[in-house]
């Protein structure tokens, strides 16, 4: 059986990629035996789910500071091209 | 964008949203970000005729800001900066795995996200951790997960040679990461 410390890295990767079938057999064989590592994995879409979707993505450059850049950036590049 | 020229108000209105939360992200604070955001776009014009097609512009940008926010911390921070970045998690697998790699630390039920998504008190620890995190494991994680680089654009960037190493970055990452909420917030109820 796969150790907990390779499922931490298969569970990770799962996040990436669609893995093949034995290793996400094996993935699930482990998960079914293994209170530990479902709560690693409900720790790591947790953790996705927070930047991926929430926070993360709701930062934009402010309108006053990308109007402040354009202008600096304007001023400094003028005349170069 | 196919021009000879670089076009930094371009630049600006394509990617100034990415740029800028990913210095956010990394820096903490808005007038620095602005900052950095205004210095790598000027870096990139004056640049960029060493842009070679080969990444998407977005890539080559982050990789500029990338640079500029590993000086910012060379200049301001007084930690020191380990050689290996990954060094330490070395230790965090010890503490986390015996030596036939099953865990031997309890972890704590988190619930749901969607409580922790509106807690402002969260986000500041969770960026705290974030910002704990080795230079090198903040800038994977933020790129791959918030931005979405692609696995490719990831190692071109953070100049990681295969994808296998990716992976492996990735998972140590992450569970540096779960650690570091675990104790500053999960645990303190
Ligand atoms: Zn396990």
């Amino acid at each position: 059986m796969l150790s907990c410390k390779k499922m931490t890295d298969l569970l990770s990767d799962s996040l990436e990629t669609r893995l093949p079938w034995p290793k996400r057999w094996a993935m699930k064989l482990h998960l079914m035996v293994c209170v530990t590592c479902r709560r690693y994995r409900r720790h790591l879409l947790f953790m996705q789910k927070m930047l991926a979707g929430g926070r993360g993505k709701a930062m934009p450059l402010p309108e006053a500071a990308r109007l402040r850049i354009k202008e600096k950036l304007a001023g400094k590049t003028k005349g170069w091209d | 964008m196919t021009q000879l020229t670089g076009d930094p108000a371009a630049w600006l209105a394509d990617y100034g949203d990415a740029l800028y939360r990913y210095a956010m992200l990394r820096v903490r604070s808005e007038p620095l970000a602005e900052d950095m955001v205004q210095e790598t776009l000027l870096a990139a014009w004056q640049s960029f005729a060493q842009f070679n097609g080969q990444s998407s512009v977005k890539t080559w940008l982050i990789g500029i800001m990338k640079h500029k926010i590993i000086d910012h911390f060379r200049k301001y921070s007084h930690e020191t900066e380990s050689l290996d970045d990954f060094e330490d998690t070395d230790e965090l697998l010890a503490h986390s795995f015996d030596a036939d790699g099953h865990w031997k630390i309890k972890l704590i039920d988190w619930g749901t996200p969607d409580k922790s998504i509106n807690d402002e008190q969260f986000w500041q620890v969770f960026y705290r951790c974030l910002a704990r995190l080795p230079q090198n494991m903040a800038d994977l994680f933020i790129l791959r997960t918030v931005e979405g680089l692609s696995s490719e654009e990831c190692c071109k960037v953070l100049a990681i040679e295969t994808t296998n190493q990716l992976c492996v970055a990735l998972s140590r990452t992450r569970l540096k990461l779960r650690q570091c909420l675990e104790i500053q917030w999960f645990d303190q109820g």
